[in-house]
């Protein structure tokens, strides 16, 4: 409560009452008195302050509401910013001075107005009070709380609660224009309607694909009279089929492609292409499904049409798109290192060492526990035994002590027998006396210093992380004991918190912590699932990440060759690693700057000239992986695109235009 | 009166009563666009004010120029009182350190003000050992010339204080990558009723101190004695047996604070339900019950090694799947 100004205008107060004191009247009377004097202000200024803060803080209303297009909304939408309406209530009788803030998760950025302010709420007030924020891509907002610091008017005190639980809205990607709309020209007059494509294959279309010998058992109606009768034999005509363009979407949700910066990250890039893909397909009436796949399985949405089905699909990217990767690779005390601060930050009444303290008793390390330790008590008893059955070492003892005491007093008197009476104790329980300092060394070895303060912060976390989990009272135990399980849950709390893992997009042998491999064989078992209960002419759209993987890929080969024999298609989009630019720092709540909306581009990347040396090696290896995997994914029939942050994204629908048969405008 | 600046804010204040659930309705379009802050001086409250722009600043604010003109005066009257007692060097030298302190706003200003005070009090000449009297000397109990030092003394460290808060900083808070955020207190916040409370708890607290002062001073302790605490005041002729003057106050201040912080101590703990939140209740409980639940846990791992023994190193809780 006490600021560091306090603190230290406090210590200086006390050290000139104390001078005065000591002095007294004999000197002078003026520093005593004005010492005192400003002592007892101090004193009154700090129960005065206790007395209002802790009234207040249990008194304070704070609501807050998110209106996007002019109502409130339960979910938002990309890049379309967004009201945030906070009301603040002082129910007490009494005016207070507030420093206000309210403390987004990463990933938005404020557009207007500000998210932070100084207030003077009187009593019974409310203030209400908006400012405008955006979130650049899909994913989520999280709203943590709103930060509340009373502050004394001198500076001397504050106090600092977190006022409000978290709230979370998930962001759906942007809508797309009236160009993602309306995509395409038609080639011929006769077209089939929105939601059917010409297949060049045998259907019951309109359009004539071929003529061909009768066979018995066509229909009447398909033979070609005219040409019958000029070759003199019955000819049957085959025509096109019109069949509705399926397009399913894989979308990559694995670990790696969740690392970087808030709004930078590869899997929210991936989201929002995804989105627009979809929103354009069923914009054409074209039935869209999702396939959202990890290292651990995947998750389908059959395709469909409908507006509804729409809507879920935008929800499912949304909820792959939020939470950035678990921290990996970071032992124990690394992750209570980079959790503490944020914990302190987010929960400072609920790590604060009167609610949650490691009790000292906890911080006794128990010999006993150990199976060497019986031999330290096993010494001390053997010892004691020996002192009292066995004489001839009570002599031994005092033979010993007796030359020591001659040796070192030869003199004699009361000191010699001193000595000697030390060094009889000493020779006599010797051995329990070197046990019982071993034990007393032992068991207090985590009672000072750094130990103490790490288990302490430890069990701070494990509390905490415990209780937003609703766990009880033994999951705090667990943690305690289980460095995985307290290792995992750190994690979870960054992740929940949307606190992004600090990997450089350039850190490829930290990036290999986040491979894996098993989730090219959950997509390609996925898209054998797919090919084996499609219909005809389906479009298989992957967005993952797949340059590491080049070593891996057979099972994913298979698969496309297979649905290339099918007659599918298959379009690969790998994400491009961000930009030369440093992500920018994971606490830049209320100014960060997020890239801009994703685009396609089918060369491959080149590094910047302003690049460093390991971000131009870096982007060379990219280049050369993703030459690989090109080569490998085009020669069974696929398609390979890579998503750049900086190129428009119509080329991503141009060529799926081309791949539905259709022509494009541009 | 309302600031300008304040009613360009983009918050609006609701009158008092005013119910919470009407504030959308009250307020109007939530989605409508909101004004920017139109002073330049005041719109960042996490920014000290510049050297340039604390003209203007004073030039605007009402109550921050009453609380200069509060500073200014105390520092005054200190600088005369000085004079009076002949120390022209502290005079000069307070004025120029606390002047120099409100226009380049050092926090130090007011330890140096203090220390000056001290220290030409205890030498008149400043520089120990000299031979001109002290002044205070001759007042036992005050009179009103000291009264009125005390209170131009507190006047200004009050001022000095309010006048940082204003224009450099009043609270910096921690940040989880290791950075503070520091916070400067707007000048629209400030109210008349702080300029009035001043002079209420500066009376206030030398009349508290007052009082202390004749405890501290009018006790006699005389050890081994029947009654080993006795009141003389003033202490003419102190008895053989007592202590020291300077021992005496020093018991007795220190015996007062503390009966004072422990009382605080003591109605802080009784009013904890009334402080904590639900939230705090929770976790405390909580936390509780994983204290009770490791002395269970211990006493049944204890019971189990009398009649299993199974080796130590594997005697573990029975922990809940993760």
């Amino acid at each position: 409560m006490v600021t560091s100004r306090g603190y230290l205008w406090l210590v200086s107060l006390a050290g000139l009452v104390l001078l005065g004191v000591l002095l007294g009247r004999e000197v002078s009377l003026l520093p005593t008195w004005s010492g005192m004097t400003l002592l007892v202000l101090w004193g009154g200024r700090c129960l005065y302050f206790a007395v209002r803060a802790e009234g207040l803080r249990r008194r304070i209303q704070v609501h807050c509401r998110l209106f996007q297009a002019g109502r409130e909304a339960p979910v938002l939408w990309a890049q379309i910013p967004f009201t945030v309406e906070l009301t603040v209530f002082n129910p007490c009788r009494y005016p207070v001075l507030l420093v206000l803030e309210d403390w987004f998760a990463p990933g938005t950025e404020v557009v207007a107005g500000t998210y932070r302010c100084v207030l003077r709420v009187k009593a019974g007030q409310n203030v209400t009070w908006r400012y405008q924020r955006r979130a650049a891509v899909t994913g989520c907002v999280r709203r943590e709380c709103l930060q509340v610091i009373v502050l004394d008017s001198l500076g001397m005190f504050q106090q600092r609660w977190r006022v409000g639980e978290p709230q979370q809205w998930w962001v759906l990607p942007p809508l797309c224009d009236e160009e993602g709309r309306q995509r395409a020209v038609k080639q011929f007059n006769q077209v089939p309607p929105p939601g059917s494509h010409r297949w060049r294959r045998p259907g019951t279309g309109s359009e004539l694909l071929d003529l061909r010998d009768y066979q018995p058992g066509d229909p009447p109606k398909m033979v070609a009279w005219k040409v019958s009768a000029r070759r003199e034999q019955l000819i049957t005509r085959e025509l096109e089929s019109d069949v509705p363009v399926r397009c399913l979407l894989f979308v990559d949700g694995a670990a790696d492609v969740r690392l970087g910066s808030p709004g930078q990250r590869p899997v929210q890039r991936l989201a929002q292409a995804a989105g627009l893909l979809a929103q354009t397909a069923i914009a054409q009436r074209d039935p869209v499904g999702l396939v959202c796949f990890d290292a651990q399985g995947a998750e389908v949405l059959p395709p469909a049409r409908t507006r509804q089905h729409l809507l879920r699909v935008l929800r499912r990217l949304a909820e792959v798109a939020a939470y950035p990767a678990v921290p990996r690779g970071l032992g124990a005390t690394a992750l209570t290192r980079r959790v503490w601060p944020w914990a302190h930050f987010l929960y400072p009444h609920l790590v604060q060492g009167s609610l949650n303290n490691m009790p000292s008793a906890r911080l006794w390390r128990p010999l006993l526990d150990r199976s060497w330790g019986w031999f330290i008590p096993a010494v001390m008893l053997a010892n004691l035994v020996m002192v009292f059955t066995v004489p001839p070492w009570r002599l031994w003892a005092a033979e010993q002590a007796a030359a020591f005491s001659r040796w070192c007093l030869p003199q004699g008197g009361i000191s010699q027998l001193i000595l000697f009476a030390f060094s009889m104790i000493t020779f006599l329980i010797g051995p329990l006396l070197v046990a019982g300092l071993v034990w007393l060394w032992y068991g207090t070895q985590d009672l000072f210093g750094s130990m103490r303060r790490s288990l302490t912060q430890r069990k701070q976390l494990a509390a905490l992380v415990a209780f937003n989990e609703r766990a009880g009272p033994a999951r705090i135990e667990h943690l305690l004991a289980d460095n995985t399980a307290y290792t995992h849950a750190l994690g979870c709390f960054l992740q929940q918190h949307l606190i992004p893992t600090p990997v450089h997009w350039y850190d490829w042998p930290q990036r290999q912590l986040y491979r894996e491999p098993a989730k090219i064989e959950v997509l390609a078992s996925a898209l054998l699932r797919a090919v084996s209960r499609a219909r005809d002419n389906e479009l298989y759209v992957i967005l993952a990440d797949l340059a590491d993987y080049t070593p891996h890929l057979l099972p994913l080969v298979t698969a496309c060759r297979l649905a290339h024999a099918r007659h599918h298609q298959v379009l690969v989009i790998l994400p491009e690693p961000q930009g030369s630019s440093h992500p920018p720092s994971p606490f830049s709540s209320g100014t960060a700057q997020v890239s801009e909306l994703p685009s396609l581009a089918t060369s491959s990347p080149s590094p910047p000239e302003s690049a460093s040396d390991e971000q131009k090696l870096a982007r060379r290896y990219y280049a050369t992986v993703y030459q690989q995997l090109r080569r490998q994914l085009v020669a069974v029939g696929a398609s390979v695109l890579c998503l750049e942050a900086t190129n428009p994204l119509p080329v991503l629908l141009e060529r799926l235009d081309r791949l539905r048969g259709y022509r494009s405008r541009r | 009166m309302t600031h300008p600046s304040a009613q360009q804010q983009p918050w609006s204040v609701q009158p008092s009563g005013e119910p919470v659930h009407s504030i959308g309705a009250v307020t109007g379009d939530p989605s409508a666009a909101l004004p920017e802050l139109a002073s330049p001086v005041d719109t960042d409250p996490t920014t000290p004010v510049a050297l340039t722009q604390l003209g203007r600043l004073i030039r605007e604010e009402p109550q921050l120029r009453l609380w200069l003109l509060t500073g200014i005066g105390a520092l005054i009257l200190q600088a005369f009182y000085f004079l009076m007692q002949a120390s022209d060097t502290a005079a000069l030298l307070i004025l120029v350190i606390g002047t120099a302190g409100w226009i380049l706003r050092w926090s130090s200003a007011a330890y140096w003000i203090l220390l000056l005070n001290t220290w030409f009090h205890y030498f008149p000449d400043g520089v120990p050992g000299g031979s001109r009297p002290n002044y205070w000397l001759l007042n036992k109990y005050g009179n009103p010339e000291s009264m009125l030092a005390i209170l131009s003394l507190v006047t200004y460290i009050w001022s000095h204080w309010q006048w940082i808060s204003l224009t450099r900083e009043v609270a910096v808070v921690p940040r989880p990558d290791g950075t503070v955020q520091r916070w400067r207190r707007p000048a629209h916040t400030l109210q008349p009723a702080e300029w009035y409370a001043l002079w209420v708890f500066s009376l206030l607290a030398l009349g508290i101190t007052w009082l202390l002062w004749m405890i501290v001073d009018g006790v006699v302790i005389v050890p081994g004695s029947i009654t080993p605490l006795d009141w003389q005041l003033p202490p003419l002729r102190l008895p053989s047996d007592a202590l020291a003057p300077w021992l005496t106050r020093l018991i007795v201040l220190t015996s007062l604070i503390t009966v004072i912080l422990l009382g605080y101590r003591l109605v802080a703990l009784m009013r904890l339900r009334y402080t904590w939140k639900a939230s705090d209740a929770a976790f405390w409980l909580h936390d509780l019950a994983w204290q009770e639940l490791h002395r269970e846990w211990r006493r049944q791992a204890t019971l189990q090694q009398r009649h299993v023994s199974p080796r130590q190193e594997n005697r573990r809780p029975p922990y809940p799947s993760a």
